[in-house]
């Protein structure tokens, strides 16, 4: 019986086991060059920086308005916080819309304490459909402020209502819980003034779990102890580093994320805004203005700007990231799918021919090759087709090349702006590389082969994220929302 | 060889790969940690003694030594973090201390260099201890637009009418960054650019006038009246924006009458420049025209003209009031938005 077994697990296992070392060169071979390419890409960039220096931009009047949108759900945690770092920032010509998307708690009422907020009439240009916005308030203290409360509808329609009440030659889309520096949005600015071909740009994000801050700013910056805070911290500085670095040089980008991204709101407005109906839409937006762009003949770059950062709360409990992880897949495939004509298609350029087949064949297809070698080398060594030893040896390989990705982003992150000073937190940094490896990975490959079949089922829910705030004390209670005296 | 031994083969090099990295990222780490506290007590001793002999002059310069000793990226430190701060004897002061601790001419070894990131480096060096034009002048016509766009930076020192002729050209440049820099830096040199700006508009092609036209309107000199007037009247939409905002910026009678001409531009874009330009002029008699607007097929126009009567003041307000109950929904929204705004003393 068991030699039957053994006969057919080699017949079907060898094209497979053929099949999945290719893949395992080809998958090596992107990732090393995407580390060459991300490497000669910071010295361009640290260099571009060089020459058109920050004061200059912040103390020019000719600098170009940014809106920064800022969709809240639920966030009376964190709202006032994130808003004063908004209103804060390093930048002469800034607008802050602040879209409560339907909240059931009291960021409305926060908002409306600590900013004098006055409701005014409801009177804007719906370019981009939207649900039903309920009130729009002024600030009395802060000229550039506008906050709009409107009903539940999502991310994407909070984005688009927006959109639509900004002002700004550009938009920045963040996230309400969001840290951003003084000084990003200057750099990230950067290259929509170098070029009018770039439609979108983006920054690095990190977490912000274990970091000190105050009133919306970053004081101290450490590496979490915990497991899942930690490797997300290896995780973020590879995916944002090496990869949207890398991919700058080699044709560009297909996500700017949704935590931190700057885009031209004309080219926005035309293309329609954010999408509804999909999980993922940071990227289908990112992909869908590319396209645009080549399709029109208008601006379609999209750059990764790797030193303005923003920094933003991670989850830390399996259930929570592994939502998240399971939404992220189901997004990139959702994008790849509505957009499948892109693939290999020279009229959209580098694009159509290395960045969106890199997307399927590394970032859609990885998880699903990595469970089938994992299952082979399970089912391979049961059967005894393959050495023990050559087995483990294998296995220690393919994890040494990703340990090797990890302590290059770290040496890459470390020459360029030396985050974590403290010698403490390098090794921190070099453990969490080392223990993404033993279970984590392993966790992330089942999440994102979850998210795939989800995706096949249907299913479009976004999961819950449960946040603690940056603030170290708890907010004051809030008094009953009083309804703004009406003009007469 | 074996697959094995192949395999091991591999495994040893990544074992050899890790070593070095981390090895390397450790070496980092603490030559930073120990770099960091060397440098600190040196640089708070320089960075005192050369705050005082900066204010005492050149002949304290001899105060100065420990900066000579400096290391030169410590050196361009300094210089970085004081010379934006520093105009008149005080950045001559720095400039020959540049001298002394042989910076200048460093500098124009850098500029001249066939490598375009040590010409950059060299002309920031150059902005910040202002170096003679014969060496930073060629370099605004570099061919790197990096480089360009520095050597911009250096200009902002340099209100010769040579320098600010070819800021004006760069106004045309292909690259943003240079078009960004030279306005910038215009702006900046103020009045010495104005005669030349007035010049260059007259003769510019369509994408340097467009430029051109922005930093006129930062300036709002009384003397860029001329050139408004003409170009409000230019076949392109996007200069006669410019110029009616322009118009807006300076006044005048005749002015303020090409302003109110504008309102009936078939152009929505000049129409909303036009209420724009009478909001800053505050200029009430067009209350009128400005509340018939209310009810323009552009969007964008109706909201600034509400916003147009609201900056009227009590004139506009009472127009506001009237079109608040009028039967066309939108003119009624934004008048509605306006008094709002104006009850709440919040802003647009």
């Amino acid at each position: 019986m068991m030699w039957y077994l053994a006969v057919a697990v080699e017949a079907i296992m060898g094209p497979v086991e053929t099949a999945v070392l290719l893949y395992f060169c080809l998958i090596n071979i992107c990732y090393t060059s995407l580390l060459v390419a991300a490497v000669f890409e910071m010295r361009r960039m640290r260099n571009e920086a060089i020459g058109i220096n920050d004061h200059i931009v912040v103390g020019s009047r000719l600098a170009p308005t940014i809106s920064i949108l800022a969709p809240a759900y639920n966030e009376e945690a964190t709202i006032t916080a994130s808003v004063q770092s908004l209103l804060t920032l390093d930048y002469p010509n800034l607008e802050v819309v602040v879209i409560a998307d339907g909240c059931k708690d009291s960021t409305v009422a926060v908002l409306t304490r600590e900013f004098a907020l006055v409701e005014v009439y409801r009177a804007y240009s719906a370019r981009v459909p939207t649900k039903g916005v309920v009130a729009l308030y002024r600030s009395a203290r802060h000229a550039n402020l506008v906050v709009v409360d409107k009903l539940n509808g999502g991310k994407a329609d909070a984005l688009n209502v927006g959109l639509n009440l900004a002002s700004g030659d550009l938009v920045c889309a963040i996230d309400a819980d969001t840290l951003i520096e003084r000084g990003a949005l200057v750099r990230l600015v950067r290259p929509m003034i170098i070029d009018p071909d770039v439609v979108a740009t983006g920054g690095t994000i990190r977490p912000v779990n274990a970091v000190e801050t105050k009133n919306g700013r970053v004081l101290d910056v450490t590496v979490p102890r915990t497991l899942l805070a930690g490797v997300q911290v290896v995780e973020y500085l590879r995916a944002f580093l090496l990869g949207r670095l890398g991919l700058n040089r080699l044709g560009g980008n297909l996500i700017i994320s949704g935590a931190f991204g700057l885009f031209r709101r004309e080219p926005m407005i035309a293309s329609g805004g954010w999408l509804h109906d999909t999980v993922g839409e940071d990227m289908e937006l990112v992909v869908r203005l590319r396209r645009l762009g080549y399709e029109r003949g208008t601006a379609s770059k999209v750059v990764f700007v790797p030193d303005p950062t923003a920094w933003t709360e991670v989850p830390e409990s399996w259930g929570v990231l592994g939502g998240q992880r399971d939404r992220w897949h189901r997004g990139l495939t959702d994008t790849l799918w509505r957009h499948r004509r892109l693939i290999g298609n020279p009229k959209y350029g580098a694009m159509g021919l290395i960045v969106f087949p890199y997307f399927v064949l590394v970032e859609l297809l990885a998880p699903i090759v990595e469970a089938l070698g994992l299952i082979i080398l399970a089912a391979s060594l049961a059967v005894g087709l393959i050495d023990q030893t050559f087995a483990l040896l294998f296995f220690a390989v393919a994890l040494g090349i990703g340990l090797i990705l990890s302590v290059a982003t770290l040496l890459l992150d470390q020459a360029s702006f030396l985050r974590y000073r403290r010698p403490g937190d390098l090794a921190w940094l070099v453990w969490w590389s080392i223990a993404e490896n033993l279970g984590f990975r392993q966790m992330t490959v089942y999440w994102r082969l979850r998210g795939l079949v989800k995706y096949m089922r249907g299913r479009s829910d976004w999961g819950a994220m449960t946040r603690k705030g940056f603030a170290t004390t708890p907010p004051a209670p809030v008094p009953a929302a009083v309804p703004p005296p009406r003009a007469g | 060889m074996s697959p094995d031994a192949l395999v091991r083969m591999v495994l040893f090099g990544e074992f050899m790969a890790l070593v070095i990295g981390v090895a390397l990222l450790v070496a980092h780490a603490w030559w930073w940690w120990w770099y960091e506290r060397w440098s600190a007590g040196r640089l708070d001793a320089v960075r005192t003694a050369l705050r005082e002999a900066l204010a005492e002059g050149e002949r304290h310069l001899r105060f100065t030594r420990d900066f000579v000793r400096l290391p030169m990226r410590l050196q361009i430190y300094l210089l970085g973090e004081l010379a934006p701060h520093l105009t008149g004897s005080e950045r001559q002061a720095l400039r020959q201390l540049a001298h002394q601790a042989g910076l200048l001419r460093k500098a124009e070894q850098l500029c001249r260099s066939w490598f375009w990131s040590r010409r950059l480096f060299g002309t920031k060096l150059c902005a910040l201890v202002g170096h003679p034009a014969s060496v930073v002048l060629p370099l605004l016509a570099d061919r790197n637009a990096s480089v360009r766009a520095q050597a911009v930076e250096w200009a902002i020192h340099r209100p010769e009418p040579a320098v600010v002729e070819v800021l004006l050209q760069m106004l045309g440049d292909r690259d943003g960054r240079c078009r960004f820099a030279a306005q910038d830096t215009l702006v900046r040199l103020g009045h010495d650019a104005i005669v030349p700006l007035m010049t260059f508009i007259a003769t510019a092609d369509r994408a340097g006038l467009l430029g051109a036209l922005e930093v006129a309107l930062t300036m709002a000199d009384a003397r860029l009246l001329a050139p408004a007037r003409s170009l409000a009247a230019s076949p392109h939409a996007d200069v006669r924006v410019r110029a009616v905002l322009l118009l807006g910026a300076l006044g005048s009678q005749d002015g303020i009458a090409l302003v109110a001409r504008a309102l009936d531009d078939p152009e929505p874009a000049v129409r909303q420049a036009a209420l724009r330009a009478l909001s800053s002029l505050g200029h009430w008699p067009a209350a009128g025209r400005v509340a018939a607007l209310l009810h323009d097929p552009a969007w964008d126009v109706r909201r600034q003209a509400a916003l147009c009567l609201r900056a009227f003041g009590a004139p506009g307000l009472i127009y506001l009031r009237r079109l608040r109950d009028s039967n066309d929904q939108v003119a009624s929204a934004v008048a509605r938005y306006a008094l709002d705004l104006s009850s709440a003393g919040a802003s647009a």
